[in-house]
């Protein structure tokens, strides 16, 4: 896939711009601000629909409305189009505009490979600058792993991850919440039998001691497919006994009581102190990263200890006691973080056990009462089902979802205790203790039978364990073999992206054998190392030039690209990425680029460097065609290119024609700009010298005229020194100074009216005019158009001995006298 | 490997390849039971490796709702 074309429209410096690269490379020079950047960014727009170089740090200020389209447009009226090729000989055109960046207007088949290509811009793989270079290469190991990881494009494994993680350690909390209940049941039965009960030996112990009393005999294990009572009499009274009378029901009513009047007290007294505690952990941010990083602050002091004069890893000194205090004050913060948190979870673990133990023994109070058909048990089966959801919420991560959170204190005493439970309960509970003492017959029968109701529910709840157990065990295994295979996978790719890079970077520098990247992850980032002349290896900004940072990082990119796959990425753009690259090493770099890159990517890539436009040219990086070169920018015509001879006169015709003054001075000044250069060169005059290489109009007319004037003064005596006739000389003479004269004359107003400027609209056409001839005269005075050429001064032993055109029609004038 | 197996290996995606090597592993790992191999295999191919509820539905078989 290729672009042929691109047409850009009110977008940031460019009213209108086209360019036509017909699926060949594109390189652009010119000097900052020019607008050359805004091509990239017009690319970059089509492609996603925003401008990464306007995006991320740094750039909060920049608004799309406001600064986005050209400041003398609209916003509606901002577009960039683009016509693409591909393989199949099929071609699409497709716009973007800045109104409804989300769309993707065309009226063609977009292609699959179209597509991708959308995608890979999207994670920004196809656009290289110089902010890029410094994040790959002098960027803190977390964040160049993020930026690397991001043109990767392996979000939807972060994502995979993520959620493998999250269901591993939702089973977690399934699993704590069965060990729990199992813990729960225990204690239940402990709590039944007068003797300890901590295993199934001790209940089969108890179970059989109460058989025997009841002469029932000895069961010989507690998983019988009968019940506890099997082959026991039952007492007399059972069927007129109430499930209330029985001992075991009390003591769950009691439970349940002890939650409504005190434990439920408990429950808000904890509730409160872990609010409190969640809300201040998240006030204090900072120290909740620290608290993340607290393993790593630790070992930051270790290191310290070790290296007290300079970086272990960068090898460059620090001063140990400023930076130990440094680690030291997070450490305390992230300390009382630490605290906090083990806080919280305590909080958490006893509101956790206060609500197992009343929500289980709700259960088994509904499993009681609702073998009685008089009972009516809805409210107890609300409240039941009210705890289980409350459990559910505290076994979550609490810090970000805190349950409970929008309601008060008074308003969560009401939602956990309602007034139906303590009123039925209550009266349960009275009913309970009015009604007579079973005998120790019926006592035991139901101790037999409540035991068997609570040891089934404990064999469901390890059964639930056990199951969760391996369930929990298969996917922490998943979980560890995703993460292994993300590490294994990034390795190879890491270390095959360092041999591509290795290729490319010695094809430039031939003379660094020893340079040998190592690319690796780490717990916190990706550590990148590089061989230097010490045979060592270094953080790549430890000890190499800023240049060779520079190729280090455009190399790094370009091994990386290859690994992004061509195909998905066919485009890419360098963006004045070669800043700091000495000249030595710039031909190699283009060479490079023509031999290894170009073949397999359409490049475009701008530069503020002639010298390494040159390179790009006549190393066939780029044809001429499609080398573009920008003199500067102004607000009405965007980037300046350097105009061709006729079309800047001819462009101001048009312009008069169309009654566009503003336009049209402008265009003047721009001509007339161009071509009193050109002459000023040519007939070396004395313009004052500036740094930046700017002159306008003020600098170079009267050097320009003042010096033509001199020379045909010249001509004329060494004419006379001869003895030829003059009169030629004197009409040309004559002719400069009536322009010269009307020009002066008139540069008092063109200054004002060539400017941006409102008060150029006072002006009449007629009064423009006038100027624009005069300069127009000015140019046809010094230009041939038989030969093409401005007349120039020819200089012979650094002497002026001649003035003529390149072939003497418009001027070929002798300047040396004849010597007397 | 075959030369057009390389070519199609060297062409896929940073992720697929991730992806295909996890399943490697799952595939040859003995303490990972086949039941939960093909519902890893299904949930990947709808894309439902990324729906943690999914997930945990699928690998508990719903008990995650049972008490």
């Amino acid at each position: 896939m290729k672009l042929e074309n691109l047409k850009i429209k009110n977008f940031r410096g460019i009213l209108e711009f086209e360019i036509n690269p017909e699926g060949d490379n594109v390189a652009i020079v010119g000097p900052n601000g020019s607008g050359k950047s805004t091509i990239v960014d017009a690319v970059d727009f089509l492609l996603t629909g925003d401008v990464k170089r306007l995006s991320g740090e740094g750039t909060r200020d920049i608004h799309l409305r406001e600064h986005y389209p050209h400041i003398e447009s609209n916003f509606e009226e901002a577009r960039i189009e683009g016509t693409f090729s591909f393989d199949s000989d099929q071609k699409i055109t497709v716009k973007r505009e800045l109104h409804n960046r989300s769309e993707l207007i065309t009226s063609d088949d977009i292609p699959d490979e179209f597509n991708r290509f959308i995608q890979a811009a999207k994670n920004g793989q196809h656009f290289l600058s110089r902010r890029e270079i410094l994040k790959f290469i002098t960027a803190k190991k977390g964040d160049r792993a993020e930026e690397i990881r991001s043109l990767m494009d392996i979000k939807n494994i972060g994502k995979i991850r993520k959620e493998l993680k999250g269901a591993r350690n939702k089973i977690e909390n399934e699993l704590e919440q069965f060990r729990r209940e199992v813990d729960n049941h225990w204690e239940r039965l402990d709590d039944l039998f007068e003797n300890k009960v901590e295993s199934k030996d001790d209940l089969l112990l108890e179970v059989n001691r109460i058989r025997e009393e009841l002469g029932g005999g000895k069961l010989s294990k507690l998983e019988t497919e009968e019940n506890f009572q099997y082959n026991v009499e039952k007492p007399v009274d059972t069927a007129s006994a109430s499930p209330l009378q029985s001992r075991s029901t009390k003591n769950i009513l009691q439970i349940i009581d002890d939650w409504i009047h005190d434990i439920s007290g408990e429950f808000l007294k904890s509730y409160e102190k872990l609010r409190e505690f969640v809300f201040k952990i998240k006030e204090e941010e900072r120290a909740l990263k620290d608290f993340n990083t607290l393993g790593l602050i630790e070992k930051g002091k270790d290191l310290i200890e070790e290296y007290p004069d300079e970086c272990p890893l960068c090898l460059k000194e620090w001063d140990s006691e400023e930076l130990k205090e440094l680690l030291e004050k997070r450490e305390e913060k992230a300390e009382k973080v630490k605290e906090k948190k083990e806080e919280i979870d305590k909080l958490k673990e006893e509101i956790l056990n206060i609500v197992t133990e009343t929500r289980i023994a709700s259960n088994s109070l509904l499993d009681i009462l609702n073998q009685e058909e008089d009972f009516e048990t809805d409210y107890l089966q609300n409240f039941y089902e009210k705890l289980e959801e409350l459990e559910e919420d505290f076994k979550g991560e609490i810090i970000e979802n805190l349950p409970l959170e929008s309601l008060t204190i008074e308003e969560i005493d009401e939602y956990i205790n309602p007034k139906e439970v303590a009123q039925n309960i209550g009266e349960k509970k009275k009913r309970a203790d009015e009604l007579p003492e079973l005998d120790e017959i019926q006592e035991n029968w139901d101790l037999l039978e409540q035991s068997y109701r609570d040891f089934k529910q404990l064999e469901k709840a390890i059964d639930n364990k056990k199951e969760t157990d391996l369930i929990y065990n298969e996917m922490k295994k998943v979980y560890d073999n995703f993460i292994d295979a993300r590490d294994e996978i990034l390795q190879e790719t890491y270390d095959a992206v360092a041999d591509k890079f290795e290729e490319y970077y010695k094809e430039i520098h031939e003379d660094e054998e020893e340079f040998s990247p190592e690319i690796k992850p780490t717990e916190a980032g990706l550590d990148m190392r590089v061989g230097f002349h010490d045979g060592d290896k270094h953080p790549p900004h430890a000890l190499h030039s800023e240049g060779h940072q520079d190729s280090m990082g455009l190399c790094l990119y370009l091994a990386l690209c290859d690994h992004f796959e061509s195909e998905n990425l066919p485009l890419i753009m360098l963006d004045d990425v070669i800043m700091s690259i000495d000249s030595q090493h710039r031909r190699p770099l283009a060479k490079m680029l023509k031999k290894e890159v170009s073949p397999d990517y359409q490049l475009i890539i701008t530069t503020h460097d002639d010298l390494w436009f040159n390179h790009l040219k006549t190393e066939g990086v780029v044809k001429r065609k499609n080398s573009i070169k920008f003199t500067g920018w102004s607000i009405e015509e965007g980037p300046i290119r350097p105009i061709r001879l006729e079309s800047g006169w001819d462009r101001m015709e048009e312009l008069i024609e169309k009654g566009d003054l503003h336009g049209a001075a402008h265009r003047l000044r721009r001509t007339a700009e161009w071509f009193l250069k050109e002459i000023c060169e040519r007939l070396g005059a004395e313009v004052k010298f500036k740094t930046n290489g700017r002159w306008s109009l003020g600098d170079l007319l009267h050097p320009a005229l003042s010096r033509y004037k001199e020379l045909l003064k010249k001509a004329k005596k060494a004419e006379q020194s001869w003895g030829n006739d003059i009169d030629h000389l004197n009409q040309i003479d004559d002719k400069r100074k009536e322009v010269s004269d009307e020009i002066n004359s008139l540069t008092r107003e063109i200054n004002p009216n060539v400017h941006y400027n409102a008060d150029w609209s006072s002006y009449t056409i007629d009064d423009f005019k006038a100027v624009a001839d005069a300069y127009r005269e000015l140019y046809e005075l010094l230009w041939c158009e038989n030969c093409g050429t401005f007349v120039k001064a020819i200089e012979k032993n650094h002497e002026i001995v001649s003035l003529k055109c390149k072939c003497g029609e418009k001027a070929n004038w002798n300047l040396e006298e004849k010597e007397s | 490997m075959s030369e057009d197996n390389e070519d199609e290996n060297n062409s896929k995606s940073i992720e697929d390849k991730i992806i295909d090597r996890f399943f490697e592993k799952i595939d040859s790992s003995d303490d990972i039971s086949d039941d939960t191999q093909e519902i890893l295999n299904e949930l990947n191919s709808e894309d439902g490796l990324k729906d943690r509820d999914k997930i945990i539905n699928e690998v508990m078989g719903g008990e995650t709702d049972e008490t």
